[in-house]
């Protein structure tokens, strides 16, 4: 960017620059341009129309606006995984009954690195459980015996740390555990995690390797749901890991999404009834930023902070969550239609964290 | 005697001719080159390591509804520019060629966008392999047009510059030829120092620093432009300045100088000093706007970064312009002008000869 400036220069520059400038425009090629606008025809366009009310409206036509400004589309089957199943692929693992009669629950979590397409054309060399992010969502039942099998086959040393309640030697942290096996996993290495499903609610599992935030930012990651014992009132389940990417290293997100694929639902939008509970188990795993939000366009939701008591603390449209910070959202919608949903910190919205609920009959 | 001593010292090539001993090292080169060539220069094959991304915006144009950048791939690899931000949101873009910018070359990035004259934008590229490439717009103003007016008014600065002052000279034609050949000489002779010292002024500018690179170059005085032309220095600026105490001097001043039109800093800090980083720019912008809604509600102010993300330096100009009065003729377009100081507007303006380096 550097040029040189001299006295003499600055006429020339004024008289010569100027309208080479303008000439310039004129001239330039605009054809064989990649067009950015995706097509309009899916239904997410006539939300904007049909649907909001002034405000909606204007928050909707903008949503579709930036999704327009994707170009083209990720290759979801490249990376391993769609957000569209991930957001109701509940990973049960195997069950086998113990001795004490007791349910034994059992998973296999392979750590690996792997490129992955954040936004169309935008690749980020990743780490993941099991291939995908958020990993898998693990679900058990409050009181099971819960058995994780964790290999790494990444080029780094890596953990599983689970939010709940469990002996130091299984929190998968780097210096404790070592002597059993535990601790920080090398490359290469497996460990056996083994520890009582406390408490109920619904809770997270990542990588506690230093440094920290980088570990975690690079994927490693995913939603941990512990049942109530007497289970919950059956509704549509959604799993939403609301996190981002950092691009460029420089410890800012550049991406932001829930289910990692910015936009994805609003190419896609969540189906739903009208009607029926529908259920959101909230995680929020970004890094980087100190805190995410939640909105629901044109609707309320029973909030249940951390999902561990089965007394909605709040009833509302916008909740805020810190790092690691989660909870479980119930609504039902009365109106059949297009909703939208985003983080209302509007920046994580108009870079990725938005998408939308179809309401169907 | 020198002769026999070579002679003595190299008895083998004694009898060789000259030409046969100039030539021996061209044979060798060519030799050299010819084997570096046939093997596809061994050991300066494909560069190792993750791809480097250098890539800067040379131009941008405004135009209503529409923003163009283009880029030059200043990097040893070639970029694809993968998706498009404006202020932290993303958007729609046109690349020529897809976006794809080999070595050197250049793509042209049009995004539609309905910019706000007056405010400022961040336009970030994200490329494929997630790198960003950031470009400031501190002050949205259009891009002028090619217009015939326009070069109409570039022919009259061309009649003013270039011949009114050569018509001017050659008047002295008749006196020159009738006085002595003495004063001829002298003439002749401050003629000549005089183009030397330019020569050597010229030389000594283009090697010089560039103003926005800064690095050796500290720019810690603030020129305001008084009505009618006349330049003041504000204050000299110390190293330890906090953005406290340039908005006071600045809000001094506007108390002080009411009739204040224009000025422009120019400071160069290391990038260590996170003191006016853009964010803190903006920021300052933002109190500068506050304040002077009190003392000199007239004035408006342009913070400006430019050309520093490859530099290692900072810097941070500001404009304060009044806005323009009907009394002094001044048309918006004349204003926008001013406010319009990016790196290269102020190498344009009239305010730069005037600038001072301390």
């Amino acid at each position: 960017m550097a040029r040189k400036m001299t006295r003499r220069g600055m006429l020339a520059t004024g008289a010569v620059a100027a309208p080479t400038l303008a000439a310039l425009h004129e001239v330039v090629p605009h054809e064989g341009l990649h067009r950015a606008l995706a097509g309009h025809g899916d239904g997410s366009a006539e939300a904007a129309m049909t649907h909001g009310g002034a405000g909606h409206g204007a928050m909707a036509a903008s949503g579709i606006a930036m999704h327009d400004a994707f170009a083209g589309s990720v290759d979801l089957a490249a990376n391993g995984f769609d957000p569209s199943e991930l957001v109701r692929d509940f990973d049960q693992g195997r069950t086998s009954r113990l001795p004490d009669g007791r349910t034994l629950r059992e998973w296999t979590i392979v750590a690996e690195d792997k490129e992955m397409e954040v936004a169309p054309g935008v690749t980020y060399p990743a780490w993941t459980y099991n291939g995908r992010i958020p990993g898998p969502t693990l679900r058990a039942r409050q009181g099971e015996r819960l058995r994780i099998r964790f290999v790494n086959s990444s080029d780094h040393p890596h953990t599983m740390h689970f939010h709940g309640i469990h002996p130091d030697f299984m929190d998968g942290m780097p210096g404790i555990g070592e002597g059993r096996g535990g601790g920080i996993i090398d490359n290469g290495d497996n460990f056996v995690y083994e520890f009582d499903a406390e408490p109920f609610g619904v809770h997270l599992y990542h990588c506690h390797a230093m440094p920290l935030a980088a570990h975690i930012a690079k994927g490693l990651y995913g939603a941990f749901i512990i049942d109530p014992a007497e289970g919950r009132e059956p509704a549509d389940e959604l799993v939403m890991v609301m996190n981002g990417f950092d691009t460029d290293f420089d410890g800012e997100n550049d991406i932001y999404a829930v289910n990692s694929i910015p936009f994805h639902y609003v190419e896609n939008p969540i189906k739903v009834k009208r009607g029926e509970l529908v259920r959101i188990y909230l995680v929020n795993a970004l890094e980087y930023d100190p805190i995410n939000s939640f909105h629901i366009h044109a609707n309320f939701f029973d909030y249940y902070p951390t999902g561990t008591r089965l007394e909605p603390t709040e009833y509302t449209d916008t909740i805020v969550q810190g790092q690691a910070q989660r909870g479980v959202l119930e609504l039902r919608f009365p109106y059949a239609g297009h909703f939208m949903f985003h983080a209302h910190k509007t920046e994580f919205a108009e870079l990725g964290w938005l998408g939308f609920f179809e309401v169907e009959e | 005697m020198e002769a026999k001593a070579e002679a003595a010292r190299a008895p083998a090539l004694a009898g060789t001719p000259a030409w046969v001993l100039g030539a021996i090292p061209l044979a060798l080169i060519a030799i050299a080159l010819g084997a570096f060539a046939l093997f596809g220069g061994p050991g300066l094959g494909d560069r190792n390591g993750v791809p480097v991304e250098d890539v800067a915006v040379e131009r941008t144009v405004l135009h209503p509804g529409e923003i163009e950048l283009q880029l030059r791939n200043d990097g040893p690899d070639a970029v694809q520019i993968a998706q498009a931000s404006v202020n932290d949101a993303f958007v729609p873009f046109e690349a020529s060629g897809g976006g794809e910018i080999g070595r050197l070359g250049s793509t042209t990035i049009t995004i539609p966008y309905e910019w706000i004259e007056g405010e400022g934008y961040a336009i970030t590229l994200v490329t494929s392999t997630g790198g960003t490439i950031t470009h400031d717009i501190p002050v949205a103003a259009e891009s002028p047009d090619a217009d015939a007016g326009f070069f109409g008014l570039m022919a009259l600065l061309g009649l003013y510059v270039g011949v009114i002052p050569v018509s001017l000279g050659m008047l002295w034609l008749p006196f020159v030829r009738r006085v002595r050949p003495e004063w001829i000489r002298v003439l002749i002779a401050f003629t000549i120092g005089l183009l030397a010292f330019l020569g050597v002024e010229a030389t000594l500018m283009a090697r010089s620093e560039d103003l926005f690179a800064a690095g050796s170059a500290q720019y810690r005085t603030i020129l305001v432009q008084h009505e009618y032309g006349l330049f003041d220095s504000l204050s000299p600026l110390g190293t330890g300045e906090t953005t406290a105490s340039f908005i006071h001097n600045v809000t001094t001043y506007c108390k002080l100088h009411p009739a204040a039109r224009a000025a422009i800093m120019l400071r160069a800090l290391p990038r260590a000093e996170a003191l006016f980083r853009s964010r803190d720019a903006n920021r300052l912008r933002a109190r500068l706007a506050e304040r002077r809604a009190a003392t000199c509600s007239a004035l408006r102010m342009m913070v400006m970064t430019d050309g520093v993300r490859f530099t290692g330096t900072q810097t941070t100009s500001f404009v304060l312009e009044r806005l323009p009065m009907p009394s002094h003729g001044a048309s918006r377009g004349r204003s926008i002008r001013i406010a319009r100081a990016s790196a290269r507007s102020v190498q344009s303006s009239a305010l730069v000869p005037v600038m001072m380096r301390t």
